[in-house]
């Protein structure tokens, strides 16, 4: 069975590096300085310098430059496989000629990958590094640098039937609440119910802590693993991510675990439910790998894809020696996706090691870096160092970094700094860095300066300073996660870095962006007993995409058997499953509906859908157990029917908040506006307004109410008084028989405050309500300060009149009289 | 208490900095005013007379104290019987169209609920629509804007600015008089089957079609017309199958953000938003970077985006690296996901299928659930009592008001007057 449409076109062109670089010395002119540069680095040959005939072919070179000299030294397959000692002589060091001989029955040129000599040191068969999968990794690069051309362009992949296998059991929660309300109801009602309920101030889904223990179960369903009480995410939530815990953390996650090990102590592992329709199972590792064809890899000096998944070494497997391996210091993780995690980490190779991207990049005058990484944040800054050839804080050759959004790329070259300034950034407005997975390639070259690429687009940022490399300095150190002097530390994933001593084209970084990059499996469960047609299976790409899920993709129908369906088949609303029960969540082709119709071409796989979505892990990559269900399928149906929701009873709030309050900004305009008959365009109570429009309240909640607010609202009553009694019609309209030429001792007399105060309070309190101030209390209060006002000396002329009068009306208008609602 | 304290210590402070003009000895009878004030307030709220509750009936729908007069025949009603006319009777000052629904929309117009905004064709909008006692449920769906008289010699509604209604603020002009309806697609060249009356109005394109990838016209539409941010709708458990492909399924590297959080709003509203699909704000970002000079903008039949090769905006399509295998939008057609699930909870109108295409109709979808009509109650409520629902009374009252709201051709003053008669006191 061939599959051609689900890999990405490919076109692996080997080049033969060792051809280029062994073509001479390479001289470059760089302004005034001449700087020499060397051919890859030699093999060590102190134990093995070879004396025999020379190579009679071409390929015979290209053998012995690409795998002979490294597999034939005395630490690696030389040690047993030379002449006299075991056979086969692959590694004889007598005559690479009869080398040649005896290992081309070791290889496959055509896929390196299948190489016997690769399965053997993959098994561990006297690996020289402490990973085997790192002396597979190396042994295949070999290879492929020998094979250049001959490398298959690996867009097909042949389908195999998988293993059957059954579907195993697992706990399932049973319909009724008793067990949840007896061992886990009570803690998280203690400890959870101040946000995780429907009925709390910002309550918070989900409400598992609800106060109706039939709604708190269903939701604590998606939040409780019974198969592993410890994977819960109540459990999870509290001791890795410290999530509002009650006290210690550990200790609550430890008593939160408890909980739900009672409860799934009394459950019993269910087997699936015999309604449900389903295809077989499969393990991630029963798949067909699907990874590692593709990629453009010529001219690549290092490359790391982090596959050893443990260990303080991450191994450069790009076959160029020396091997620039990483050591890991600090706090790292292994991703099982392939990659490492850096926390406060870093990765570096030994300068000595190092010294061949010096080498091999200034021989050629260019370079390029490509990576595939995830920065944990967009706040990161310094720039943090994510891949670095440096030497300490102010000392590099090239640096990849992080500012925020942006990626920095720094540059040591005859118009730079030493420290690679000016570094060349992303646009801040573009904010092309985004805390996801992002392949990153940054390429450089004499003539075009440097560019950055994030998912094969070329980040549109002109290089101001084009100058050639100058003053590469060899003693420096490849570094990921942080600068040599542990500073400037970088929080990501890198799940692949490729330094290459040429400038990809755009054509080829976009071809490895489109590869991708991790380990794909291709897996087929079988429907072939549902659909009455033998080697017909559902068939997904499937990944582990972080180090808590799965990405399934590509979904499509196909049978191996060359045949097709004898009648129409419906396929409706597919679900995962993962070990004994249907996944809680990224159920993505459950409003899938398709019909496969009889005679219809499935030899090839046909697709379901084009989205792909992501799927927990809960037992680990090795042990987890996927299957499919299905509503219906061909003639086999079960149909799901969601349970009868029953509407939560809405819960009043639990405050007590008082029963009047305040008018705000706009309420007291408009209500100084209506008591004193002045328009809130009058200028002068327009302007005032404008002024302390923001300083008055916004909200009519009373406990709000501040200070800075009353001063607002008393500027405005005054200017409102002062229009209304500045004003002659609103004035003589308002206080008819006063005569405000007079001075107050004659106009506000006795009498006179009478004809004051009564219109006054008519006007700004009418009636008598038992909500406002008694009105005589009031008359009184104001009497009192009319005549506080009148003791005025020599300034008591007629506009001390106005001035009382406008003091008076303000002490009411600015008051609770106006205020309170 | 604590407010005549706090009242105590601003006239402190004020006497303080204002004793040059000598004011202080005025402002100690305000204080003394204030403080017989608050110690009368406890017993009337108890025992409200007649004219107490006109009082408060008025000054809480309207915004304004009310003249003797009016407080009388107010009074009057009431003693008579007639609530909602005593209620009808204080919503005919200006006020209440003017100050009091002007302030209660205009949060809505914008990302910071500023209440400070100024008036624009959001706000308007809703004024007029209930100047007119038209079905509220309209304000998503119609094909209508409410514009300033031709008489009243303003700046044209224009969809590049708020001249218009900026204008209608300045001159502190009778809402209750001036404001007239027209058909929006009139006013914005929409088509009238894109209009959804204020989800359409310019002022809400500048908020939350402005950028971004007009998710946040969701969001919005569900904080102000539903009363219920996303936050407390999260549903995990639906299918991902129409998340776009800007949603990292691995923020920072790890999936299980996604898993648990993010999903739990995009399940259901990235096939919701979908209805924006065609819409967006544009400016000049380099001439004018808030926008302020910005219009709708909206691919009509025909006109086909650059980027997407479809009619849908490009914005629907940015970020599609952060999962290329995620949902690609190629059209307008929403689906309401939250019609399962914990999210039946906001009662959608089982007469609806629950799917449609455009703006339109996705306003229809939300205007006639449940939540809609009860959001109305609850925020008049909050509007008119100052406070939450804090009793069950509280919680039957505004169940009542909501069924009311609903026999009453959604007309938005019929809460204010049934939700002003509970508060004003027994």
């Amino acid at each position: 069975m061939i599959l051609s449409s689900l890999l990405s076109p490919s076109t692996v062109k080997m080049s033969s590096l060792l051809m280029l670089v062994c073509s001479g010395l390479v001289l470059t002119s760089c302004g005034d300085s001449v700087v020499e540069t060397q051919p890859p680095a030699p093999i060590d040959s102190s134990d093995i310098a070879y004396t025999g005939p020379a190579p009679i072919t071409e390929d015979i070179q290209q053998y012995k430059t690409s795998l002979w000299d490294n597999i034939s030294r005395a630490d690696k397959c030389g040690a047993c496989h030379t002449q006299g000692k075991q056979a086969p002589y692959f590694a004889n060091r007598d005559n690479v000629n009869e080398a040649y001989a005896a290992t081309i029955d070791l290889v496959d040129l055509n896929k390196p990958q299948d190489s016997r000599l690769v399965e053997k040191v993959s098994a561990g068969h006297n690996c020289w590094l402490a990973s085997n999968q790192a002396c597979e990794e190396n042994m295949q690069q070999w290879i492929k640098i020998w094979a250049a051309d001959r490398v298959s362009i690996a867009n097909t992949i042949e389908l195999q039937a998988p293993v059957i296998r059954e579907i195993g059991s697992s706990k399932n929660f049973p319909s009724d609440n008793t067990l949840f309300s007896r061992h886990v109801y009570p803690v998280v009602t203690q400890y959870c119910s101040s946000c995780h309920s429907e009925s709390a101030i910002i309550a918070q889904s989900p409400f598992f802590a609800s106060p109706n223990t039939n709604k708190a179960y269903q939701a604590a369903q998606g939040v409780i693993n019974l198969d592993d009480p410890a994977k819960s995410r109540l459990v999870v939530r509290l001791g890795n991510e410290f999530h509002n815990c009650w006290s210690d953390c550990q200790n609550n996650s430890d008593t939160m675990q408890a909980a739900i090990q009672l409860l799934s102590n009394q459950i019993a592992a269910d087997v699936i439910p015999p309604d449900l329709v389903v295809s077989k199972s499969l393990r991630l590792t029963d798949g067909i790998v699907a990874s590692g064809g593709g990629r453009f890899e010529s001219d690549i000096i290092a490359l790391y894809q982090f596959k050893t998944g443990e260990g303080n070494i991450a191994y450069d497997t790009s076959g160029i020696s020396p091997e620039a391996n990483l050591t890991l210091t600090g706090d790292i993780e292994w991703l099982g996706s392939w990659g490492l995690s850096f926390i406060n980490g870093k990765a570096q190779a030994s300068t000595a090691n190092s010294k061949k991207l010096h080498n091999l990049i200034t021989a050629t005058g260019e370079f390029s870096v490509e990576a595939w990484l995830t920065p944990h944040n967009v706040i990161q800054e310094g720039p943090a160092r994510i891949i670095s050839y440096s030497a300490g804080d102010n000392e590099r050759n090239f640096t990849l970094g992080q500012s925020q959004y942006n990626y920095d790329f720094m540059l040591r070259s005859e118009n730079s700094t030493s420290n690679g300034e000016p570094a060349l950034s992303t646009p801040d407005n573009a904010e092309v860095l985004q805390a996801s997975l992002q392949h990153v390639v940054m390429t450089y070259k004499a003539s075009e300066g440097r560019k950055i690429y994030v998912n094969g687009k070329l980040i549109n940022i002109t290089d101001e300073a084009i100058s050639p490399l100058a003053s590469w300095d060899d003693s420096f150190a490849l570094m990921l996660g942080r600068e040599a002097s542990n500073n400037h530390v970088w929080q990501g994933d890198i799940r692949l870095l490729a330094i290459y001593n040429r400038a990809l084209t755009p054509a080829q970084l976009a071809q490895n962006y489109d590869v991708g990059v991790g380990e794909r499996f291709y897996l087929l469960f079988s429907i072939s007993e549902l659909v009455d047609l033998s080697n017909t299976y559902i068939l997904f790409e499937v990944s582990q995409y972080d180090n808590y899920s799965y990405l399934f993709s590509h979904a499509s129908i196909v049978n191996l058997d060359n045949k097709t369906l004898v009648q129409d088949v419906i396929l409706r609303r597919m679900r995962i499953g993962l070990n004994g029960k249907e996944s809680p969540l990224g159920q993505a082709y459950v409003n899938m509906e398709h019909t496969i119709a009889s005679g219809q071409p499935i030899s090839s796989p046909v697709t379901l859908s084009p989205l792909g979505t992501i799927i927990g892990i809960e037992k680990g990559a090795n042990l987890d157990e996927f299957f499919l269900t299905f509503e219906q399928l061909g003639q086999h149906s079960n149909v799901v029917i969601p349970g009868a929701f029953v509407p939560e009873a809405e819960l009043p709030a639990t405050t007590d908040s008082a029963k009047i309050g305040i008018r705000n900004f706009a309420e007291i305009n408009a209500s100084m506006s209506v008591l004193t008959g002045v328009k809130q365009s009058s200028t002068k109570v327009f302007d005032t307004f404008k002024l302390v429009k923001q300083q008055l309240p916004s909200l009519e909640n009373i406990e709000t109410f501040i200070s800075a607010q009353q001063m607002g609202i008393t500027q405005l009553a005054i200017a409102y008084c002062d229009a209304a009694i500045e004003d002659s019609t609103i004035r003589s309209a308002w206080f008819p028989d006063i005569n405000f030429s007079q001075d107050p001792s004659t106009a506000l007399n006795t009498t006179g405050r009478a004809k004051l105060l009564n219109p006054l309070l008519n006007k700004l309190m009418p009636l008598n309500i038992a909500s406002q101030p008694n009105k005589t209390t009031v008359y009184t209060e104001l009497d009192a300060l009319i005549t506080k006002l009148s003791v005025c000396g020599s300034r008591c002329d007629s506009s001390r009149t106005s001035t009382i009068t406008k003091s008076t009306c303000a002490a009411v208008l600015a008051s609770s009289i106006m205020l309170i609602q | 208490m604590k407010a005549c304290y706090q009242l105590l210590v601003s006239h402190s402070h004020f006497i303080q900095t204002e004793r040059a003009i000598g004011l202080s000895d005025c402002l100690f009878s305000f204080l003394r005013i204030c403080f017989l004030s608050l110690l009368l307030f406890p017993v009337a709220a108890l025992e409200a007379s007649t004219l107490d509750q006109a009082k408060r009936l008025h000054d809480r729908i309207v915004g304004t104290p009310a003249s003797a007069k009016t407080l009388n025949d107010i009074a009057q009603l009431l003693d008579n019987g007639q609530p909602i006319e005593a209620a009808y009777k204080a919503m005919e000052s200006a006020h209440f169209y003017t100050t009091t629904l002007k302030l209660f929309s205009t949060p809505w117009t914008n990302e910071d609920q500023d209440i400070f905004a100024p008036l624009n064709d959001y706000s308007a909008t809703i004024i007029g629509m209930v100047r007119d006692d038209i079905d509220f449920r309209q304000i998503l769906q119609a094909d209508m804007t409410y514009v300033g008289e031709d008489a009243l010699g303003l700046p044209n509604y224009n969809t590049h600015n708020n001249d218009h209604y900026q204008a209608l603020e300045d001159n502190f002009t009778n809402l209750a008089d001036a404001l007239v309806s027209r058909a929006q697609s009139s006013l914005n060249g929409l088509p009238s089957n894109a209009t959804a009356g204020v989800l359409t109005s310019r002022a809400a394109a500048k908020a939350f079609f402005n950028l971004g990838t007009n998710r946040s016209m969701l969001r919005f539409t569900f904080i102000n017309h539903m009363c219920s941010d996303l936050e407390p709708l999260k549903d995990n458990t639906l299918s991902p199958d129409r998340i776009r492909q800007d949603v990292s399924r691995s923020p920072g590297g790890d999936s299980r953000l996604f898993s648990n959080n993010c999903a739990g709003c995009h399940t259901g509203l990235d096939p919701l938003a979908q209805a924006f699909a065609y819409f967006d704000y544009q400016f000049d970002e380099n001439t004018d970077p808030t926008g302020q000079t910005g219009a709708i903008s909206y691919n009509a039949t025909g006109t086909i985006d650059a980027k997407t090769s479809t009619r849908v905006k490009a914005k629907y399509h940015s970020n599609a690296a952060h999962f290329p295998l995620g949902y690609i939008t190629r059209n307008d057609q929403w689906q309401n996901y939250w019609r399962e699930g914990v999210n039946q909870k906001l009662g959608w109108d089982p007469t609806l299928p629950g799917k449609g295409t455009g703006i339109k109709s996705f306003g229809q979808e939300i205007a006639n659930s449940e939540a809609f009509a009860q959001c109305q109650v609850k925020k008049v409520f909050k509007n008119v009592c100052l406070r939450n629902a804090e009793s069950a009374a509280d919680i039957t009252q505004i169940q009542l008001t909501t069924d009311s709201f609903k026999q009453n051709s959604y007309q938005l003053k019929r809460i204010f007057a049934e939700i002003g008669i509970y508060c004003m006191g027994d």
